[in-house]
């Protein structure tokens, strides 16, 4: 069968198969006829909607849709927000104030070699890094 | 948006509710058929293109016209694939129970086995004069639904739905070179079976 043979026999097979579609039993016809206009009922004419990709939608939404109804939750998440900030900057002054003990704490324990406190440069060697 | 709605009205390109319907209303029949080549059940056939009915017109219904047949052969095959994936979950369940028992009776059905031989005189002359126009419709969709699901899918979309080869490619997600080739393979398919039941087109 060269290409053009395969091209005759596919349409005459595509003729026989419309005509079997033409023929289609009355009830599932009906039934068809039924499904399409359920489907034409949810014909939506939203463009601006279908624009962004479904996925994208549907993530976002996902996410955002279960605080944007509800005020009492997103004032708990700020607020645990603050929390958090807060207890950020808590650790950070601790953090401060424990590297002033260590070297109170090497001064007091004499820890310190003593020519450090007749160095000229002494108040340069505590500040080093 | 009134102004969303001002602009969709002007861009003409898009398909309105009644392009809609009438693309729709034109390729019902065919959607079903196809459905049914490929899942062979009468009920979930008609689910499977209503759904895909529903699909268009809920999420695509802001595309331009000259797009809905690929759109919609692509959201039809998608839905025959899930329908596939979700009998073989089920299936998954209920094989181990009813291949013991419908083997035999859900077994290969010739055509020809229940073919009458009306008189005598006739039983010489080939098949094809036996067979009815309605039998040999019914043949000819037993062949086209026994194909493979990808050679069926490209010599539907090709011939039938008359798309061209890149159109083709594009809704079943492969290259045009495999279309070309399934398309080629189904011909020759068809044709043996036909040829083997005695039938000549």
């Amino acid at each position: 069968m060269n290409t053009q043979q395969e091209l005759e026999f596919a349409q005459k097979i595509s003729n026989l198969l419309d005509q079997s579609t033409r023929e289609l039993d009355a009830p599932i016809a009906a039934k068809l006829l039924e499904a399409r206009k359920q489907a034409l009922a949810h014909y939506d004419e939203k463009p601006a909607h279908a624009w962004v990709p479904a996925w994208a939608t549907n993530t976002l939404g996902r996410i955002t849709e279960p605080f944007s109804n509800h005020l009492g939750a997103s004032v708990g998440l700020l607020a645990l927000l603050l929390c958090l900030s807060g207890f950020i900057a808590w650790q950070n002054a601790g953090q401060q104030g424990s590297e002033i003990a260590e070297l109170d704490q090497a001064l007091l324990t004499d820890e310190l070699p003593i020519n450090a406190f007749l160095d000229k440069g002494f108040e340069s060697w505590v500040r080093r890094p | 948006m009134p102004s969303l709605h001002k602009n969709r009205s002007e861009a003409t390109e898009l398909a309105t509710y009644k392009e809609l319907a009438d693309f729709l209303a034109e390729v019902e029949r065919r959607a079903y058929k196809q459905a049914m080549f490929a899942v062979r059940d009468e009920h979930a056939a008609l689910d499977i293109v209503q759904d895909a009915m529903m699909k268009l017109s809920e999420k695509y219904s802001d595309r331009p016209s000259a797009e809905l047949p690929l759109l919609f052969q692509r959201i039809l095959q998608n839905t025959i694939r899930d329908y596939y994936r979700r009998q073989k979950v089920r299936s998954m369940w209920t094989t181990p129970v009813s291949s013991l028992v419908n083997e035999d009776a859900e077994g290969e059905h010739d055509p020809l086995e229940t073919l009458e031989v009306e008189n005598e005189s006739a039983y010489d002359a080939p098949p094809p004069v036996q067979l009815e126009r309605s039998q040999i419709l019914a043949t000819i969709e037993k062949s086209v639904a026994k194909l493979p699901a990808r050679q069926r899918e490209a010599f539907i979309l090709r011939y039938w739905e008359e798309m061209d080869v890149s159109e083709a490619a594009q809704a079943m997600g492969c290259s045009e070179g495999s279309v070309k080739t399934h398309c080629s393979r189904a011909t020759h398919a068809l044709a043996e079976t036909l040829k083997k039941l005695g039938i000549t087109l």
